[in-house]
């Protein structure tokens, strides 16, 4: 009896013994996991962070602007400006008055295609980037306007909003991007 | 040699290893899509919300307008015709709200009166739709927005309708 306990008892040390490097193995393989899924976080990243911080903008479009004397709701305006019946100085200078310390930061793209931010070959001077640097509002070159709103749509602080609209044309869609709030570096 | 106790062993480290594998390709492969089904849900809400307010306001702003230039030597018929003509200067372009421009227009369940120093503008039975994909919502509301004598919203209050639909 005293015999066959004995021989029990190295047996199951004899597993435990055999079950430790599994053990290391399988922590190890977890630790190589925990170490890949961490890169793969850094590489694809999450949006979660600004997708939070947008949604203050929601009723960016519904501001109320004096043009020529009369209040619009921003959406008008820019639809009027896309018919061509207000020009750029005098929106220009009203959006101007919307930027303040605490929103350095003015971009604003509208259009019928996608993505009317990303705009060139003219287009972008549809668009609107106005900046608070130094206590002076001030616009940057055209030919970074679409790099600048790359840069937001990058970081998924510029919101899109698309409208159906009656052009001439018939029904079409207009796509208003923007941002409003600080800037970021 | 007796090797039939290791097999266990063998087998918990080849289903770890195949379980991390599953793991490392389904985080890989993960593209929020739990974010775009409900994306599409979340954007009729937020565009009949828009749609909501964005005739509130313009409403009010118009009201106001009227008010500040002269409303008080307008009588109702005046008001109405006023409001009428200034919605018509700013175009009916939004497809959306298609509902509203035809109430406005045929000053359908619509009233914009004067009650002693004060104005009122209301609106019954407005209704907005947006849909996506499937989704489909409808939204039945008023609204009613007063003034006082200079023009200024003193009070907006919207009142709900037992017909909302989402589907």
């Amino acid at each position: 009896m005293i015999c066959l306990d004995i021989k029990s008892k190295k047996g199951q040390l004899g597993k435990i013994i055999t079950a430790l490097p599994v053990l290391f193995l399988i922590f190890f393989i977890i630790g190589v996991y925990l170490v890949l899924t961490n890169f793969a976080y850094v590489f694809k990243g999450s949006s979660l962070f600004y997708f939070i911080e947008g949604v203050d903008n929601d009723d960016f479009l519904l501001h109320e602007i004096q043009i020529n004397g009369q209040k619009m709701l921003l959406l008008d305006v820019l639809i009027q400006f896309q018919e061509k019946k207000i020009e750029r100085e005098v929106v220009n200078d009203e959006f101007k008055r919307l930027v303040d310390d605490q929103n350095n930061l003015f971009l604003l793209a509208s259009g019928f295609s996608e993505m009317p931010g990303g705009s060139l070959g003219g287009a972008e001077r549809n668009n609107f980037i106005i900046r608070l640097r130094d206590g002076e509002k001030t616009s940057p070159n055209y030919g970074s306007f679409h790099s600048i709103f790359g840069e937001y749509r990058r970081k998924g602080l510029l919101q899109e909003q698309v409208f159906e609209i009656r052009e001439e044309e018939g029904i079409q869609k207009f796509y208003i991007e923007f941002y409003y709030g600080r800037e970021r570096t | 040699m007796n090797r039939r106790g290791d097999i266990p062993m063998i087998l918990l480290f080849v289903i770890a290893l195949v379980l991390v594998v599953i793991s490392l390709l389904s985080f890989a492969s993960f593209k929020m899509r739990f974010v775009d089904n409900s994306e599409g849900r979340s954007e009729i809400l937020k565009e009949i919300g828009f749609y909501e307010d964005y005739i509130t306001r313009e409403s009010g702003i118009i009201g106001k307008e009227i008010i500040s230039k002269g409303g008080l030597l307008l009588s109702d018929e005046g008001l109405k015709e006023r409001f009428k003509e200034i919605l018509k200067n700013r175009g009916f372009e939004i497809k959306g709200l298609d509902n509203y421009y035809g109430k406005i227009l045929r000053w359908e369940k619509v009233s914009f009166v004067r009650d002693s120093d004060k104005y009122i503008f209301e609106m019954r039975d407005l209704r907005l739709e947006a849909s996506r994909g499937a989704n489909k919502m409808s939204r039945n509301f008023g609204f009613k927005i007063e003034f006082d004598g200079k023009g200024e919203i003193t009070r907006t209050s919207i009142s709900e309708m037992n017909s909302n639909t989402l589907e």
